[in-house]
């Protein structure tokens, strides 16, 4: 780990391109296994709130990841779960399942359609909530500047695919830990649509990690908050867990 | 004794926090809802079609690898009176391991991919004592038996063995608005060693397709008319279903061979069934899907029917307001049920429900209800 981060530290005295950076910032180590809660809070431009509750459990299979999440809140979605699949190469539909505790019943669900729409409701896409391949997007580097007192990479992505609901994104992506500060997306028009902003970020198990951040959309002033606990790295989990069985079996 | 069920129900509604989470505490899971669902019928005379108040309490208790689920309902309904008081859904204990899940007692069970239609998932029986006006989740029958399942990565293989069959619950009362007329029902099997229902299903989940193979020896559980009685007769299923996610679609497939299958008039005869259906998530929270089954039998006047499904589901408001419109189209007699609802969360527990049955038939299956158009109203508490 020291290893690492002293290699990050050459690296920030080095000129990177932009894929660079986003590819540090992909291969940050985060464990080969996962555990976190979330709560997210969904706050309408009057002040009142919604709030959603997810269990969530990833476990790395080479550049694979599979997922299993579970929701805890609100009462009618309780017991809900997501199984998934992520695939690293371009092209392959990730797998997809759905379990509906009140129909008994999974379904199998698109790969690919829900990257771009928000994750229920939130101002969160699906494709922020998951790994967006680095080639997704074309990087510049724009320029290193300090933003709230880190050193940060400020990078452009321009996403290849047209029909993605931002036509950029800038990143000011923290060098000491490799996590972005700040991101702003703009809208097909340029205009600039969300804003997320990274509020906490502690090392857990040898790990940064992120345990709040914001996202706001500022053409409706509607924003979701994400508040991360109890993560765990390297917990103990068989790739058992991550089958359809378990997901009917719920938590 | 059902003074204590309803202690014990009553006890569901206060949620209590689940017990520190390793492997040797006993934890405690309490979910369930307060709903109350009202329907008036838009033709003349008007009245009442549903009026009904409900707590529904779910408790799952755990300790290790073995556990208890149980879900029962508390009911008060104004118009089917003897639907009122406590009835138990599921009741079942469990093991499951990373490879193993036993379930013992009654339970829902449900297989094959067909949406609201039923090919191979024929073990859990249906409750039209109010027709298809529920919830789809309130018209399973739970089924009291056992599930064996053994699981890997990409495949289940599952068993499963009733003693005691259940079977179609039909609306004959004439005080039910939903009542299909005063159909005399044969009695059910013997329960006998011999009567009992079995069978297993084989699944596969790979990253571009699942599929499954099923096989079940069990009984028709909606009555067939024999004479003027409504019977049960012994018949052997033989199906299999598949999924293929193809971008934004998923293709889905489900035939089934009803061999020895009991046939309105007493003959026996084997039919065979086969769904297509096609799910398409379109971006900006549209859902539509459709679906088409249809049903071939060897002999007699109407051999071939056909069924459609078509769901259009619109989420806004960040995903407070849900509008969907769920249609059954009788293909073979031109009729359509279609149940349009809007759905809003007013909070995180409580939603508000609206909605409109509408029926349309001359002939076929939605004739008897041709009058029965309703508007409805339900409000749901969640926790």
């Amino acid at each position: 780990m020291a290893a690492f981060l002293l290699a990050a530290s050459e690296m920030s005295g080095q000129q990177l391109t932009g894929r660079q950076v986003i590819q540090k910032v992909k291969d940050r180590p985060d464990g080969d296994t996962r555990y976190g809660e979330m709560e997210l809070t969904l706050k309408k431009k009057n002040g009142s709130t919604r709030q959603r509750k997810v269990t969530s459990w990833a476990m790395d299979e080479g550049k694979d990841t599979k997922k299993m999440m579970f929701f805890t809140y609100p009462g009618d979605v309780k017991g809900t779960g997501f199984l998934t699949w992520d695939y690293d190469e371009i092209g392959k539909e990730d797998a997809k399942w759905l379990y509906l505790p009140a129909m008994k019943k999974t379904r199998r669900i698109s790969g690919s359609s829900s990257k771009t729409d928000y994750f229920m409701g939130t101002d969160f896409t699906y494709d922020d909530m998951g790994q967006r391949h680095v080639d997704e997007d074309t990087h510049m580097l724009l320029r290193e500047e300090s933003r709230n007192g880190h050193k940060c990479w400020v990078v452009e992505s321009v996403p290849v695919d047209k029909h993605e609901i931002y036509s950029r994104k800038v990143s000011w992506i923290r060098q000491d830990c490799l996590i972005a500060d700040h991101v702003e997306y703009y809208d097909k028009l340029n205009k600039l649509h969300r804003v997320l902003t990274i509020q906490e970020v502690k090392k857990i198990q040898g790990f940064w990690t992120i345990l709040k951040m914001e996202m706001k959309n500022v053409q409706t002033e509607h924003s979701t908050t994400i508040v991360v606990k109890n993560t765990q790295y390297d917990v103990k989990v068989d790739k058992a867990l991550f089958t359809v069985a378990k997901l009917e079996k719920g938590l | 004794m059902r003074h204590l069920s309803l202690f014990a129900l009553l006890l569901c509604i206060f949620p209590r926090p689940a017990s520190a989470q390793d492997e040797d505490s006993l934890r405690v899971s309490v979910k369930g809802f307060v709903d109350t669902y009202h329907a008036v019928r838009t033709e003349s005379p008007n009245d009442w079609m549903s009026s009904r108040s409900r707590v529904r309490g779910e408790v799952t208790l755990e300790k290790g690898n073995a556990g208890a689920f149980v879900s029962a309902n508390l009911i008060h309904n104004a118009i089917l009176k003897d639907r009122s008081g406590f009835q138990l859904r599921e009741a079942y204990a469990y093991y499951s391991d990373d490879h193993w899940d036993v379930r013992a007692g009654r339970q829902i069970i449900t297989w094959g991919v067909a949406d609201a239609l039923r090919l191979t998932d024929i073990i859990s029986p249906m409750d039209y004592t109010e027709f298809l006006a529920q919830d789809y989740d309130d018209i399973r029958i739970p089924v009291g038996g056992l599930r064996l399942r053994y699981s890997r990565e990409k495949w289940s293989a599952e068993a499963v063995a009733i003693p005691v069959s259940s079977f179609f619950d039909l609306p004959t009362d004439a005080v039910n608005p939903w009542s299909v007329g005063p159909i005399p029902i044969g009695s059910e099997p013997k329960r006998k060693a011999y009567n009992m229902e079995y069978g297993g299903r084989l699944s596969f989940f790979l990253s571009g397709i699942d599929f499954s193979f099923s096989a079940l020896h069990t009984w028709n559980k909606q009555p067939v008319l024999c004479n003027g009685v409504g019977e049960y007769q012994r018949m052997t299923m033989l199906g299999g279903d598949v999924s293929v996610p193809v971008g934004k679609f998923v293709v889905r497939g489900e035939v089934s061979e009803y061999l020895d299958e009991l046939q309105s008039g007493g003959a026996r005869a084997a039919s065979t069934n086969a769904l297509v259906g096609l799910d398409w998530y379109a971006g900006n929270d549209w859902t539509l899907s459709a679906q088409y089954s249809h049903k071939y039998v060897v002999l007699g006047k109407h051999r071939n029917t056909g069924l459609s499904t078509l769901r259009i589901q619109k989420d806004l408001l960040h995903n407070t307001l849900a509008l969907q419109t769920f249609a059954y189209i009788d293909v073979t007699n031109g009729g359509i049920f279609n149940r349009l609802s809007a759905d809003y969360a007013l909070n995180d527990q409580l939603h508000a429900i609206v909605g409109y049955d509408l029926f349309h038939a001359d002939s076929g299956m939605f004739t008897v209800y041709k009058k029965n158009s309703e508007l409805f109203v339900k409000l749901k508490y969640s926790f």
